[in-house]
């Protein structure tokens, strides 16, 4: 798993290429504590080059978004590859989730 | 084609992952089943050894621990069977997220059994049995 963190106006987008499992899911973790800790309160995840996400992973996606919610921020994610969309809904993460298709789309959701 | 039997031994540690995932596909490949079989498979295969590894075997203190994975090639079937000597523990009778509870507010939300349920979903059939004192975790994929 390789994360690139980018600026973009008022929010962070997070790029999460590879595989997201057991093996690695805590590096994930540290980066959203990290920029959560920096002051980051709008964070995208675009997951075009995500090709994998074990239960583990959806863990941190669900930490970090009840962060931003309690702080008031925003967790959007996009481009999610067809078997991570089968992945969101299954474990019914979908729902609590703001998916866009799009990162375009995605980025409509945050304040500037 | 006659049935096959693959069989494999792992020690106890997240860092056979990895290896279990790549001689799924590789078997799954030669024998015709499609990439998303595969990945669903695999998925399903990853969540379980990870439970196992973890909580049958690393939480446990026990630092030698090695399990077992078949890869059974039938006909019209391809069955991966997870055979580890931890403690007995059926998946299958754990309580899994309802539909109410992943409808209730993300706060109030416990995070466990989600790993269970995925595997569940992502197999066609996927079965615990309990064999001369062996957990067995079957996972089944049918030929489409």
């Amino acid at each position: 798993m390789e994360i690139v963190t980018k600026k973009d106006n008022s929010f962070t987008v997070f790029e999460i290429k590879g595989r997201l499992d057991t093996t690695n899911y805590l590096d994930l973790e540290k980066e959203f504590t990290r920029q959560i800790d920096n002051g980051d309160r709008q964070i995208l995840v675009d997951c075009d080059r995500l090709d994998y996400v074990s239960s583990s992973g959806l863990r941190v996606f669900l930490i970090a978004l009840k962060e931003l919610k309690k702080l008031g921020g925003k967790f959007v994610m996009c481009n999610l590859q067809n078997s991570i969309q089968e992945i969101f809904e299954i474990s019914g993460f979908i729902s609590i989730f703001d998916v866009y298709q799009t990162k375009d789309e995605a980025r409509k959701v945050f304040n500037n | 084609m006659g049935s096959q039997i693959h069989t494999y031994t792992f020690n106890a540690s997240l860092e056979v992952l990895e290896e279990i995932r790549n001689l799924i596909s590789q078997k799954g490949n030669e024998h015709g089943y499609s990439k998303k079989e595969i990945y669903n498979l695999t998925l399903a295969v990853d969540e379980i050894a990870t439970n196992i590894i973890n909580h049958g075997y690393i939480e446990k203190g026990i630092k030698k621990g090695t399990f077992n994975m078949l890869i059974e090639l039938h006909e019209k079937q391809l069955i991966v069977r997870l055979v580890d000597g931890a403690v007995p523990y059926n998946p299958i009778d754990q309580n899994l997220p309802s539909e109410e509870l992943l409808n209730t507010p993300l706060e109030d939300r416990p995070i466990g059994g989600l790993g269970i349920m995925i595997a569940k979903q992502s197999v066609d059939e996927f079965k615990y049995e309990f064999i001369e004192g062996k957990n067995n975790n079957i996972f089944v994929v049918n030929k489409k």
